[in-house]
């Protein structure tokens, strides 16, 4: 069934989006993105993003969307104009290891005997 | 489903016959055009978004359903159907690419009427997506009036 | 077991009587949903639609089996396809014509939220261990298309005058049929002297008080509860709309009556 309702929404997304470029007025419905929770205590993932009017409507369009069949699953729904995404610029400096940074490094502090000694 | 109606009734065998000579070759298109015909697959693959080229899925979806077709009852709508001692695969007859090329393009009957009623049913619907953008319009003002 | 006015003697005859009744609602009202498919006002909303179709139609078909289990029919099928229209025992609300969006939400807040009280209680009070199980499963899912008609109402009630328009003359326009979803007949009395159904009497109230509170928060007017009220879909006597449905539902199946689908 997910398979299927894939292959659906994507069938209609491919023929509506054309359309939406047309209409003068803005009646489109904003971009939220979907995170889910598989299971308790595990960490939320990336499902997709629905369109909706607001945070109740994009919660349930979430559910329908990603989750029909699999309750217990939480949501968190984000209107996509609230992620700030880095850029690909951004990624020598943001994400090089400080290898050359040893201070960085917890392992380069050493512990006083006395601390030490209390534990 | 089909397996359960190609094993049926005499209308059910007709029915299921009738839908795998329609869509057998529509089905082949899908995998898409020849890897000679498709400038994009080379680099699909480097990327690792493709992992087998369109003419090797095509290959083996043939080979896989040539067996299936047969144990369900149902005949393939390929008279060049034949099984190649040498490569170990089934050879098929060639693709009647127009009808694809006239279905991506957008030039279908069924094509013409899936997008008229799709734009029928955004245009009616425009009143109700402006409604729920009013109601959280509204909703935001009141919000903001009390805080 | 005839449909006109029989009360069900055994309690085999009075469960029957009561799956069916339940059975056929949510079929009927299901496939008047499925009729959305590709045409909803937004794709988001188009696969909501379908998504309780498809809820409300699989409850259909596990009421259905259990009928079919006690009856000894082959199977479910019997029941949504081989009946004529006489035999339905649904209520007429759900069988209209699907209309504008307007109404499609405004017949879906009014029926799930009658739904959602009427499962509350039956899981209360129903003996039957089978049926039981069921009502707990599919309340679940019933919780959730109340939720999302009743936003529905709100935003179109409270939204842009054409919308608001649009949801009064829904309300307006449906209020007649939901008499029948307080009509007691004999054969529900009986059911319910049986273990197996409820005096809806007893939630009316409820029902009475949420559907005022959100009409009213969506800025609506609430139809006379006193008006002239629609009756005897359950006892057979449907509006013209249901055979032109079932000619639709049903001709597949009844061309064929002796081939195997599954």
């Amino acid at each position: 069934m997910l398979l299927y309702s894939d292959f659906w929404l994507l069938f209609l997304r491919l023929q509506i989006i054309p359309m939406s470029k047309n209409s003068e007025n803005n009646t489109e419905w904003p971009l939220w993105e979907v995170f889910y929770q598989p299971k308790d205590g595990k960490p939320f993932e990336h499902a997709g993003s629905v369109h909706a009017p607001d945070a109740e409507m994009a919660l349930q369009n979430a559910r329908d969307t990603y989750a029909r069949r699999n309750e217990g699953i939480a949501f968190w729904v984000v209107p996509s104009e609230q992620i700030t995404a880095s850029t690909p610029e951004d990624q020598g400096p943001f994400f090089d290891p400080a290898n050359d940074k040893p201070y960085r490094h917890p392992q380069f502090y050493s512990v006083p005997r006395a601390v030490k000694k209390r534990k | 489903m089909l397996a359960k109606m190609a094993d049926g009734t005499p209308e059910q065998k007709k029915m299921a016959q009738d839908a795998v000579n329609r869509w057998w070759w529509p089905t082949l298109m899908m995998f898409g055009p020849h890897d000679t015909d498709s400038p994009n697959s080379a680099e699909l693959i480097k990327w690792g978004v493709k992992t087998k080229t369109n003419d090797e899925l095509r290959q083996s979806y043939v080979d896989r359903t040539v067996m299936e077709a047969e144990a369900i009852g149902v005949e393939l709508p390929d008279p060049d159907l034949t099984y190649n001692e040498e490569t170990g695969h089934w050879d098929f007859g060639e693709i009647p690419w127009d009808e694809f090329w006239s279905v991506v393009k957008g030039d279908g009957p069924m094509n013409r009427e899936r997008i008229k009623a799709r734009r029928k049913a955004y245009e009616e619907g425009e009143w109700v997506r402006e409604a729920a953008l009013a109601y959280t319009r509204k909703k935001k003002l009141k919000e903001e009036k009390a805080s | 077991m005839s449909t006109f006015d029989t009360i069900p003697q055994t309690k085999q005859d009075a469960l029957v009587e009561i799956l069916l009744r339940l059975a056929d609602d949510r079929l009927i009202h299901g496939h008047r949903l499925s009729e959305w498919a590709g045409h909803g006002p937004e794709l988001e909303e188009d696969l909501a639609l379908a998504n309780v179709a498809l809820d409300m139609i699989g409850h259909a078909a596990s009421l259905y089996s259990y009928a079919a289990e006690l009856e000894g029919k082959k199977d479910e099928d019997y029941y949504a396809y081989f009946r004529d229209d006489t035999d339905f025992k649904n209520i007429a609300m759900v069988e209209l014509p699907k209309g504008d969006f307007a109404f499609t939400i405004a017949r879906q807040f009014l029926f799930s939220a009658y739904s959602y009280f009427l499962y509350q209680e039956l899981i209360k009070t129903v003996d039957d261990e089978q049926f039981n199980g069921m009502l707990q499963k599919h309340f679940k899912e019933i919780k959730y298309h109340l939720r999302h008609s009743r936003e529905w109402v709100l935003r179109l009630g409270d939204g842009t005058d054409e919308s608001h328009q649009r949801i009064q003359d829904a309300f307006d326009e449906i209020w007649m049929y939901t008499g029948e979803l307080f009509d007691m007949d004999d054969a529900d009395k009986s059911a319910v002297e049986k273990g197996l159904f409820v005096d809806v009497e007893s939630f009316k109230n409820d029902w009475k008080n949420l559907v005022n509170s959100t009409l009213e928060e969506a800025t609506l007017t609430v139809p006379d509860y006193d008006q002239y009220m629609y009756s005897g879909s359950r006892q057979g006597r449907h509006t013209e709309h249901l055979g032109h449905l079932l000619a639709q539902m049903q001709f597949l199946r009844r061309s064929y009556p002796d081939a195997e689908w599954k």
